[in-house]
């Protein structure tokens, strides 16, 4: 997952960063409240990690602010060292999904993270088959049709695809997309998703005329929508078993 | 002469390369500690503690976190005697310890 972490304790911060790494997930450490909300602006995460004391502005409000701005439900966990029942309170009643205090110790750190991030993929509409207006996406056999015709895809391509699909009407980040269909470690840089965007938006057709709208977003990512008015009922995503 | 005897702390080798600057910079905090007592600057002697309440036993340190709860609470308190002794105890740690990487 790619976890944005809210934490102006440099010793914190390197060694969550050091744990999550080892379990396959990317850090990015925002030292200052004000940072993380400027960096919202054009990033996008699978999961928000608090600290409390901040020297700008309370995590607790940052969770208010994650809350009230941003559309999908990211799940939020504070990690911090004030153990009073009514933070615990405030924060899991203020929007914060689990709660964890410091110090920390990493396998349960982790082992909170796979839960909060599988409750997540629970509760999103993704599903072995995804299917909006006329393209249909076997995620297990890994085969997209359009008009009931097999698209010749990329492996990379297809990955992109589910990717989108599955954060339709969501603007999502250059550096989301490439953690999430390249993986963490690649040494990639973003023209390489718009390349692949490109290349995706001319095969798949998703293009005003067919229904709908790859946006590439200024300094941000891209967001797949359906144009409801052309083609109702787009973007429809079916909950099938395999 | 007595010899000092080295407590010997085992830490996950994963975070060898980090260790070394950690342990330093609780050497800082202890003398910011102290400073903050003589000073009767509490909030810093507390937002000190807080830090060293939270990340103390990540790094394999149990001890450090348990001086930092103390710190924070005698902060919290306005003790400036024990604030002072508790850096100093805190220093008698951080130069007591040996690290085995396991």
């Amino acid at each position: 997952m790619r976890i944005a972490l809210l934490e102006d304790d440099p010793a914190q911060a390197d060694l969550v960063r050091i744990w999550l790494a080892g379990a396959g997930h990317a850090a990015h450490v925002y030292p200052r409240s004000r940072d993380l909300l400027r960096a919202l602006t054009r990033e996008s995460f699978d999961l928000y990690m608090l600290d409390w004391e901040l020297p700008d502005m309370p995590g607790i409000e940052v969770l208010g602010w994650l809350r009230a701005n941003i559309a999908e439900p990211v799940p939020v966990l504070f990690a911090t060292a004030r153990d009073a029942e009514e933070d615990i309170v405030a924060a899991l009643k203020g929007g914060a999904d689990d709660y964890v205090v410091k110090p920390l110790r990493k396998q349960e750190l982790l082992a909170r993270i796979d839960a909060l991030g599988r409750r997540a993929r629970a509760a999103a509409p993704h599903a072995e088959r995804i299917e909006a207006g006329d393209i249909a996406i076997h995620v297990g056999r890994r085969v997209v049709t359009r008009k009931g015709e097999p698209v010749d895809l990329t492996q990379k391509d297809f990955d992109l695809a589910v990717f989108l699909f599955r954060n339709v009407g969501q603007l999502v980040s250059r550096g989301h997309i490439l953690e999430s269909v390249w993986g963490r470690s690649a040494d990639l840089n973003t023209r390489t998703v718009d390349t692949h965007v490109s290349r995706l938006r001319s095969k798949l057709g998703l293009t005003p005329e067919h229904g709908w709208r790859l946006s590439a977003i200024y300094q941000h990512g891209y967001r797949l929508e359906p144009l409801a008015a052309a083609s109702p009922g787009d973007a429809e995503r079916a909950h099938q078993s395999a | 002469m007595g010899a000092t005897r080295a407590l010997v702390v085992e830490v996950d080798t994963e975070l060898a390369a980090l260790v070394p600057g950690f342990l330093d910079r609780r050497r800082s905090d202890a003398v910011a500690i102290r400073a903050a007592a003589m000073s009767c600057d509490f909030e810093t002697a507390r937002s000190l503690g807080h830090q060293l309440k939270g990340s103390g036993a990540g790094y394999g340190f149990p001890e450090i976190s348990r001086l930092g709860a103390e710190i924070e609470e005698a902060a919290k308190g306005h003790e400036r005697e024990r604030l002072g002794g508790l850096a100093d105890a805190l220093s008698e740690y951080l130069g007591s310890i040996r690290i085995n990487y396991v």
